[in-house]
């Protein structure tokens, strides 16, 4: 896996809560046995007019947002079906980091992204950052405002800056087993590894002893 | 979806019901929706395919010979698979299309795109195949 340490890039807003799964990557292309060239279909229902053309109405596909790699979104993103699809789309065209607000409904707190959903992108180095929804509502209307604004997203400090005239960041919380994985770029398998030398060890002593 | 506030969901034309789904197609959901369906007949112009739930299940409903009942009544009688839970195979909604599913998700376009689904029973979806529209499983007349 790749790590993740700081990442600078354009933002892009996608104003909708509780974008699906089944939006991010229509049922349509799951049937790759590869894990490649998802980024295309990308939001593809939305993205796309029937005929094949960029749906100049999806708000991805405005020019001001070409090129971008954090996506900022609403509340609830990545609910639906169990798709790391969702997140190899993502991924694959372009964004390295999802920003999102976590959202109070009485007495429960709505996560900004959907369990499944956050635990692939954590396998998978793209980074989910769950924000207050005053902070979320304030960097879309800096995005607004400001065609082409980038942020800097900083893994280490835990920190997103705006590069505004005049800087603006915003803290955000993360579990510190997924933020050390991140920052070294392991993954399951990897943290698997990180034990080679006892896995051998063990297998020196134990295979001999198997008829 | 193509609603009008205050219209009575048994108002709603439908034209596929699906029958189906890992969630909604086990044996005593086809039992449910064969006891409906028996001798009656699915209303004309609407498509209705059962999908057991498994293969295993596809065996015991044919044991049980529930297959003949929904074959009889105009349903598709079909082999196991996700099939319109999530068209990923050609059986979709095609854009406008009103449909009666037991599967449990109602994404946007999961169906297929412009597809309208609305998650019922497998009562209420037998129900609502003979009805033509959908009708409330509580008050409907069962004889």
């Amino acid at each position: 896996m790749d790590a993740f340490r700081s990442h600078r890039g354009r933002l892009a807003v996608l104003d909708r809560a509780n974008v699906d799964t089944d939006q991010i990557i229509p049922k349509q292309f799951l049937k790759s046995i590869a894990r490649t060239g998802f980024g295309r279909h990308l939001f593809s229902d939305w993205r796309y007019l029937p005929d094949g053309k960029p749906n100049p109405d999806f708000p991805l596909n405005a020019e001001r947002f070409k090129g971008a790699s954090i996506l900022v979104a609403r509340n609830n993103f990545g609910c639906g079906s169990s798709r790391e699809h969702a997140v190899w789309a993502i991924q694959q065209d372009g964004y390295r980091a999802v920003i999102a607000p976590w959202q109070q409904r009485g007495a429960t707190r709505v996560p900004a992204f959907a369990d499944i959903f956050r635990n692939n992108a954590s396998k998978n180095a793209l980074l989910t950052i769950e924000l207050s929804e005053p902070e979320v509502e304030e960097i879309v209307q800096m995005v607004d405002r400001y065609a082409g604004l980038e942020a800097t997203v900083d893994l280490d400090r835990q920190r997103v800056t705006l590069h505004l005239p005049e800087e603006m960041a915003f803290h955000f919380e993360i579990d510190a087993a997924v933020k050390e994985r991140l920052i070294h770029g392991l993954d399951d398998i990897g943290l698997t590894l990180k034990q080679e030398g006892a896995i051998s060890a063990f297998e020196t002593r134990h295979n001999p002893q198997l008829p | 979806m193509g609603l009008t506030p205050g219209t009575p969901l048994t108002e709603l034309k439908l034209d596929v019901v699906f029958i189906g789904s890992c969630t909604n197609a086990r044996i005593e959901d086809l039992r449910a929706a064969s006891r409906i369906f028996k001798g009656r007949k699915v209303a004309p112009g609407v498509r209705v395919l059962v999908v057991p739930g498994s293969q295993h299940v596809r065996r015991q409903a044919e044991d049980e010979r529930l297959h003949e009942i929904f074959v009889a009544a105009g349903c598709e009688w079909r082999q196991s698979g996700c099939s319109m839970c999530l068209g990923m195979n050609p059986d979709q909604l095609t854009s406008g299309q009103r449909c009666a599913s037991t599967s449990n998700r109602n994404f946007e376009g999961r169906q297929g795109k412009g597809g309208r689904t609305h998650l019922v029973s497998p009562e209420m979806a037998a129900a609502a195949a003979i009805a033509g529209h959908f009708v409330d499983i509580r008050t409907w007349n069962r004889n």
